[in-house]
């Protein structure tokens, strides 16, 4: 019995027949009670009937007939017949009514009075016991039929209970139904349908809503999860590319291995930074980064990773100004923040216009400030809030859903270190300010 | 031949723009895709080879300008989007060949030589002109029978004369196929190629193959 309509129905019509039942007993017993009243009250008016036709003529008693469905027996003090019927008896107790059987097998309804008739030649009449029988068959007929009156009013009314109650709750559960289908048509792999819940009714539109915001963050989660696939394929597969084309060109036809083999090692180093990135932007999102808390040397750091892609900035015509005093020390997880700085330098060379990269670094209100400054490229200032969502690369026109990481994380990263990285594009430079905390004044991390 | 590549990877261009050159085609090469619509509209070009996601501009917006503008050159996009839907999107743009990175660079070549072969309205990879046989996926030449060496200019020179027997290929036709931007080739240059052609490709008592037409240029085959 899972269906909730059926279980509604039936409770429905196991109420009203409970009720309708318990009703129709007691309107029942009440009925016969009274129909039974009426039945003694109708004996006691014979029995006064009896008493105004009975007199005594010539010392004898004198009946002068009455109803003909009735049967008296008039018997005096002593008990002895006077008149009517020998196997009619007074009841036991005076004044109720009882039930005799005649010979013929007719059942009456038997009443008694003790009373003195008009007219005796005495004193005084003597006392005479009046028993007056009346036969039960209408009474009981009545009662009969009022029952199965009853009875059957009671069905109808059970059935036109049940067949309302179950008209009302089909309305009622049909919107429930409905939400029910709605819900089914959702496809998990595919959220992307939406309950109406403006046309639910009150009680039901939290859940539509609920469901339609939780589609709405397993649609993200699903198209975050998308882009990161996509991204992850894209990041690899260019270089991936380059790396093979460089190898079967030179395999083809030799011609400069050492210079090859310096394309191809730059190649995996790139390589090597993104499947770097990849892994820590899953390790993040499960909370698996612990970082750890060290004085780091941030010039000798940034000289080293500049040392990596010197080359590459070079040949896109950057040149670098360094703005750093010769300490600077931050206190920092030295691995989250050599991915930082390898990103943000990474970003500049692959993404900046030619002319001059200026990296910076101070020490301000108890804080660390790098800043790395290139020019701006086709960065708009419109772009910068969007490098630090994943799921979007610059100049990735009609298709945002291939994206970089590497902004994302550093935010991430720097945010677990109690940092912050922030970017701007002003008078056509890009820059991106990483603030860490300076050795003794982080909070907590 | 003249091929345009469009590619904003650095080593990847590179090792396209090599593997070309050793092909024996003219290579022009940038890794943005404004300059790349420039050079697509400033050129003429056997075959352009495309990636789509470019900085300055899209490679489908290059692809969908150049075919807004009547240009009818072969464009074999290269790219790292590999599902349906995006095949579907290159080829309805225009493409007419679309190749997912990471790619060998043997198929590179074949769908290039595919593409020049479809240009010339040729499904033979060996073009036959009177006993001159010239094989243009093995870059080998005989007449008559017998093997002739030639340079990878006079290789180019002469497939572009193959590709177009029978008619006659202006110089001004040959400098824009054959070289790219950066070369300064003049007529004198075309013609000491041709004076080198004809040596390796003429014999003694045999018929001339190569042939001038004054005012027209030079002809493969047929009558001068």
């Amino acid at each position: 019995m899972s269906s909730l309509r059926l279980r509604a129905t039936l409770a429905a019509a196991g109420v009203a027949s409970l009720a309708m039942g318990m009703g129709g007993a007691v309107l029942c017993w009440r009925v016969e009670i009274e129909a039974r009243k009426d039945f003694a009250s109708s004996l006691a008016v014979r029995i006064e009937g009896v008493l105004r036709s009975c007199e005594w003529e010539d010392g004898e008693l004198e009946f002068h007939g009455g109803p003909s469905d009735q049967v008296i027996a008039i018997r005096d003090a002593e008990g002895r017949l006077l008149l009517g019927e020998p196997w009619l008896r007074a009841p036991a107790t005076d004044g109720r009514m009882a039930l005799a059987t005649a010979p013929s097998g007719l059942r009456v309804g038997v009443a008694a009075r003790s009373d003195r008739p008009v007219g005796h030649p005495g004193d005084a009449s003597p006392m005479l016991v009046i028993t007056v029988g009346m036969p039960t068959a209408p009474l009981d007929s009545h009662v009969a039929t009022l029952r199965w009156t009853v009875i059957l009013v009671c069905t109808t009314t059970i059935a036109l209970v049940a067949g309302a109650l179950t008209v009302v709750l089909r309305q009622v559960l049909a919107a429930s139904e409905g939400l029910a289908e709605s819900v089914a048509r959702i496809d998990p792999r595919r959220p992307e349908t939406r309950i109406p819940a403006d046309g639910l009714p009150d009680d039901l539109r939290p859940i539509g809503l609920r469901v339609n915001e939780l589609c709405e963050r397993l649609e993200r989660a699903y198209g975050l999860a998308t882009t990161v696939h996509a991204a992850a394929a894209h990041e690899l597969r260019t270089p991936l590319a380059g790396l093979r084309a460089t190898l079967e060109v030179e395999m083809a036809a030799p011609r400069d291995a050492t210079g090859t083999l310096a394309i191809c090692h730059g190649i995996v180093m790139r390589m090597q930074q993104r499947v770097a990135n990849l892994l820590l932007a899953a390790r993040l999102d499960c909370g698996a980064f612990s970082p750890r808390r060290e004085e780091v040397d941030v010039l000798g750091l940034l000289q080293r990773l500049w040392g990596e892609c010197g080359g590459q900035a070079a040949s896109r015509g950057l040149t670098v100004t360094w703005d750093l005093p010769s300490e600077l020390i931050v206190e920092a997880d030295p691995e989250a923040l050599r991915m930082i700085l390898a990103n943000l330098l990474d970003n500049a060379v692959a993404h900046g216009g030619p002319g001059t990269l200026v990296i910076a670094g101070r020490e301000q209100d108890g804080r660390i400030q790098i800043t790395i400054s290139n020019p701006a490229g086709s960065t708009l200032a419109a772009d910068v809030e969007r490098l630090f969502s994943a799921g979007w690369r610059r100049g990735s026109g009609d298709d945002p859903r291939h994206a970089g990481l590497g902004m994302t994380i550093c935010r991430e990263l720097a945010g677990i270190m109690d940092g912050t990285v922030l970017a701007q594009v002003a008078d056509g430079r890009f820059t991106v300010e990483l603030t860490l905390p300076e050795p003794g004044s982080f909070s907590y991390w | 031949m003249k091929a345009l590549v469009i590619e904003d990877y650095p080593p990847l261009r590179q090792a396209m723009v090599t593997a070309l050159v050793q092909e024996g085609f003219a290579v022009d090469a940038t890794g943005d895709g404004e300059e790349g619509a420039w050079y697509a509209g400033a050129g003429r070009y056997d075959v352009i080879l495309l990636d789509l996601q470019l900085p300055g501009l899209p490679g489908l917006e290059v692809l969908r300008r150049l075919r807004a503008g009547g240009d009818a050159t072969h464009v074999l996009v290269v790219t790292a989007r590999d599902r349906i839907e995006e095949r579907c999107a290159g080829l309805d743009a225009g493409a007419d060949d679309y190749l997912v990175k990471p790619f060998a660079i043997p198929e590179l070549l074949s769908r290039v030589r595919a593409l020049l072969r479809r240009s010339y309205r040729r499904k033979d990879p060996v073009i036959r002109v009177a006993d001159l046989e010239i094989d243009t996926v093995h870059k080998t030449v005989r007449r008559a029978g017998e093997a002739v060496e030639l340079t990878p200019r006079e290789w180019s020179l002469l497939e572009l004369l193959a590709l177009r027997a029978g008619e006659p290929v202006s110089r001004n036709d040959i400098r824009d196929r054959i070289y790219d931007f950066r070369s300064e080739a003049d007529s004198n240059v075309i013609e000491v190629y041709i004076g080198y052609l004809r040596r390796k490709l003429e014999r003694p008592g045999a018929p001339r193959v190569l042939h001038t037409k004054r005012g027209h240029g030079y002809i493969l085959g047929g009558p001068p």
